[in-house]
């Protein structure tokens, strides 16, 4: 890993950002490296959507910079950020109920812009049978967790260099979890880096590489996996975990 | 005899109102597909329509001039220029009058619509004159065809036929760029989502242009075939024609594209009939208490889904 060390892929550097006149990011300085998965945990409202969408510039960062693959993006309009190779599964999907799964999958090519290589649909396909089976049906029919990976079939069909997931686990069966998961992991084997934002700390964690601990729009820690794990704070907060040295 | 008269007018509206729907149905896509997309009515909509009666008059009148005598040479180059330059008005004024108001208010466009109208029915009252423009007629001669086994007869002119195959072409054209291309599906994806749209790295700006341009296309290719079947027009008639042509659309389910067109054919139908069978002075009347019963009993219209609500 030592040497991916060295060129981040994504560099937030000093971002805040607003909702009107609502501090949502405060400071924000957080790092992903080339074939990492890093995590991103925090209570409900702490900014975690709000980081990933202003990645996007919805809102856009009112100070600070944000450098993707050694573009700086802080300023670029929001669909010319996908085709640089940045995907983003939102906070709820967000799929198109009213189009069929395919062409839902479709949509995703728009991020591949000008780098237009070669689809990878068959893969993907492979990688999610349900949505092959599923092909022609509106993608509203789905379930929660068809639509889950749905969403993130669609940013894999813009081939992203990294993957954003906002709570891809959220209101769904533990099964489910299991198999996103699992997913998750294989996506990062091909050669995707992931960053996750997760309530589900304690799988998050175990999952990832590196993780960031957001607190009302601060980040308040950061560490390996591991370390956040062990962490007395995060162990009582997030994990439900009442420390022994406490 | 009488039944014979009866299945006579029947006939002859159905064509009437067939055509006249047809036309209302072309204009109606561009308050419809606007609206699916940016959640606002158009006003100035009704003057696009105008503005392209008047440019297909000017081109017929130049490539005359220039020699140009073959008649299907003419209706063609006729329609692609009044289209071509009916299009770029409608993406001017989704660049000048809309585009800067993107993120204010509900009625901000709406009171620009209202501004964009009134500007374009002065330039063209100033540019052309306010007295009604003719149109030399292209194309003469009808079929007759025989109706029922008294000798009824009902009357299709060849304009009539033009103004069906058109229509319904451009239509079928619309509605397959619409479904199966991925414009079309940008197009889609833009109007139920249009941040995650934005998000896949759809310019969601660009897609807007393009639906005012397909708007104000349609429009374009309904001034053509109705200028040729009236003969005449003067720059008022973007209003009455685009009031219709919105009743069609709210009629159809508003943001709805097969709706925008079915509400046509009803709406040209139901007038058409109206106007044979009880009166056709108030012909107008019935169109609109049509939408108030629409209105009353299926708010969302006969293809339109129940509140969608746009941010
Ligand atoms: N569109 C918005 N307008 C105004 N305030 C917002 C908006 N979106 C989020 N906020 C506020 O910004 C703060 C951060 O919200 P955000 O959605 O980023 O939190 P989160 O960490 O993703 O929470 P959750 O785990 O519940 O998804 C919250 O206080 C929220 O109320
Ligand atoms: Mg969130």
């Amino acid at each position: 890993m030592a040497e991916n060390r060295r060129s981040p892929l994504l560099e937030l550097t000093g971002v805040s950002s607003y909702y009107g006149p609502v501090r949502a990011l405060e400071d924000v300085s957080l790092v992903v490296y080339q074939g990492e998965i890093v995590t991103l945990i925090g209570a409900n409202g702490a900014g975690k959507s709000t980081l990933l969408m202003t990645l996007f510039g919805i809102p856009r960062a009112f100070k600070g910079s944000i450098v993707f693959a050694d573009t700086d993006i802080t300023h670029l309009p929001t669909h010319s950020i996908a085709p640089l190779g940045l995907a983003l599964v939102p906070e709820g999907r967000r799929i198109f109920p009213g189009m069929t799964v395919s062409e839902n999958m479709e949509l995703g090519r728009a991020a591949l812009g000008k780098r237009s290589r070669v689809a990878n649909t068959d893969y993907l396909y492979d990688l999610f049978p349900i949505l092959k089976e599923r092909r022609q049906q509106k993608a509203g029919t789905l379930s929660g967790g068809e639509q889950q990976m749905l969403a993130i079939a669609r940013a894999l069909m813009g081939q992203p260099r990294l993957l954003l997931l906002d709570e891809p686990s959220l209101g769904l069966a533990p099964m489910v979890v299991k198999k996103i998961f699992a997913l998750i992991r294989s996506i990062v084997q091909s050669g995707t880096t992931v960053f996750l934002v997760e309530q589900n700390a304690n799988q998050a964690l175990q999952l990832a590489d590196r993780g960031y601990v957001l607190v009302n729009g601060l980040v308040r820690l950061t560490g390996t996996g591991q370390e956040l794990l062990a962490n007395p704070e995060v162990r009582q907060a997030y994990l439900g975990k009442v420390t022994s040295e406490g | 005899m009488v039944a014979t008269m009866a299945l006579e007018i029947f006939a002859q509206q159905t064509v009437n109102g067939l055509i006249l729907g047809a036309t209302y149905g072309l204009i109606a896509i561009g308050y419809t597909m606007v609206y699916g997309i940016i959640g606002m009515i158009n006003f100035a909509h009704g003057e696009i329509y105008m503005v392209s009666a008047y440019l297909a008059a000017i081109f017929l009148a130049v490539l005359h001039f220039f020699g140009l005598t073959s008649v299907p040479l003419l209706l063609v180059a006729v329609l692609l220029a009044t289209v071509f330059v009916t299009a770029l008005y409608g993406w001017f004024v989704e660049k000048i009058a809309y585009r800067p108001l993107r993120h204010s208010t509900r009625l901000a466009p709406l009171i620009t619509a209202i501004g964009v109208s009134l500007i374009l029915q002065n330039y063209v009252r100033i540019a052309q004159g306010a007295r009604s423009q003719g149109i030399p007629s292209l194309l003469q001669g009808s079929f007759v065809l025989p109706v029922g086994d008294q000798g009824g007869v009902v009357q299709i002119t060849h304009v009539q036929l033009l103004i069906i195959i058109v229509a319904f072409l451009s239509m079928a054209v619309l509605t397959f760029i619409m479904q199966q291309t991925s414009m079309g599906r940008a197009c889609r994806a833009t109007e139920q989502d249009r941040i995650m749209a934005a998000l896949l790295g759809i310019d969601t700006n660009r897609i807007i242009a393009i639906v005012f341009v397909i708007g104000a296309a349609m429009a374009a290719i309904a001034g053509v075939l109705v200028s040729l079947n009236y003969g005449s027009f003067d720059f008022h008639i973007g209003f009455i024609t685009g009031i219709k042509a919105f009743t069609a659309a709210v009629l159809g389910g508003i943001g709805s594209l097969p709706g925008a067109m079915l509400g046509g054919l009803i709406l040209g139908l139901a007038e058409s009939f109206f106007a044979g069978f009880v009166n056709s002075d108030y012909k107008d009347v019935f169109a609109f208490s049509l939408l108030v019963l629409v209105l009353i009993f299926r708010p969302s219209g006969l293809l339109g889904q129940p509140q969608i609500t746009k941010v």
